[in-house]
């Protein structure tokens, strides 16, 4: 399927159905001419109000009959009508775009090129196989707990699973044989300890409402956004995850 | 119900953005009513209604559905299938 990208214009394939940008970069340029914008309103708003200050300023000075004004007379001084009336206008013209905290986040921890590095190293220039078994197992094991963590309840035996799932990846010989600069390595352990943590404290309840810290969600969006750059995307009941 | 004088733009909010989107529909005093809760997905469906001729709710609006497109660019995939097994 092919799309416009809303950066450059160019025409391109699209890897995921809901791509927006050709590259990385059109995205990033994208995110900085926002910001660029954002900048450019504000600036625009400090002068325009520094040149109707001056031009008030100016009127009081021109003022033939003004004589020496007193100290009251400075706090009955009033905007001059053109300015009063401009203010709504100026308003309802100049909006500083908001932006959110959560996509900060995941763009501070994408930004980080060494991991789009490391993968584009062990993927696309070494064919590393391990690599390739490894990571796709894990993005979709991260889509899981993603989606799990947004629903409404989750099963305890469905956490377990993939409780179990990141266990047999940790056995394997494709995790034993990874590429010393795979950018994920130590993260699959952590991942699955911190689930057996969560299945051991509630293991009596069938199910329950299963939600990520905000940091561990960032975090985890981030690693999935990384792999889906390089590796194809694998339903759950698709992979085998015991490797004999 | 749709006010006068509006357009209506119907916005399916995830959770994570939610604080930030509704924080610039009060900014901005933009009308607006929570439609439908989707629970299975953590998604709010709010419809927003813009006064006509207003252009800094046309450009509150854009600010809101850029958030939300790069949102989906990040975290949304191809499938929006619940059942994770086959996600």
């Amino acid at each position: 399927m092919e799309k416009e990208c809303q950066y450059c214009r160019e025409t391109f394939t699209v890897k995921r159905i809901d791509s927006v940008y050709c590259s990385r970069s059109c995205r990033q340029m994208a995110y900085m001419e926002r910001k660029m914008e954002k900048i450019r309103v504000a600036k625009t708003q400090v002068i325009e109000i520094g040149d109707k200050l001056q031009v008030a300023v100016l009127q009081l000075d021109a003022s033939p009959e003004m004589e020496q004004p007193s100290t009251d007379s400075y706090l009955k001084i009033e905007a001059p009508k053109e300015i009063a009336s401009a203010k709504p206008k100026k308003e309802e013209e100049n909006y500083i775009p908001v932006d959110c905290a959560f996509l900060d986040a995941i763009r501070e921890q994408t930004d980080n090129c060494h991991n789009q590095e490391a993968l584009n190293n062990c993927i696309n220039i070494h064919m590393d196989v391990s690599a390739y078994w490894v990571g796709q197992r894990l993005r979709c094991l991260i889509e899981c707990l993603l989606v799990l963590s947004e629903a409404k309840y989750a099963k305890v035996a469905d956490l377990m699973e993939i409780c179990n799932a990141f266990t047999h990846i940790t056995r394997s010989v494709h995790y034993k044989s990874l590429p010393t600069i795979f950018p994920y390595t130590d993260d699959i352990p952590l991942l699955r300890d911190k689930l057996k943590q969560v299945c051991l404290k509630i293991q009596k309840a069938d199910e329950i409402k299963f939600r990520l810290d905000k940091e561990d969600k960032i975090q985890l969006i981030a690693t999935r956004y990384e792999l889906a750059q390089y590796i194809s995307k694998k339903k759950f009941s698709q992979l085998e995850f015991s490797y004999k | 119900m749709k006010p006068r004088n509006t357009t209506e733009e119907s916005l399916k909010v995830p959770a994570d953005v939610l604080i930030d989107i509704l924080g610039i529909i009060v900014k901005e005093s933009l009308k607006h009513e929570i439609t439908q809760v989707i629970e299975s997905r953590s998604i709010v469906v709010v419809a927003v209604f813009l006064d006509n001729g207003s252009l800094k709710q046309q450009r509150a609006l854009q600010n809101i559905q850029n958030i939300l497109e790069e949102y989906r660019e990040y975290r949304w995939s191809d499938s929006e299938d619940i059942n994770w097994r086959e996600h």
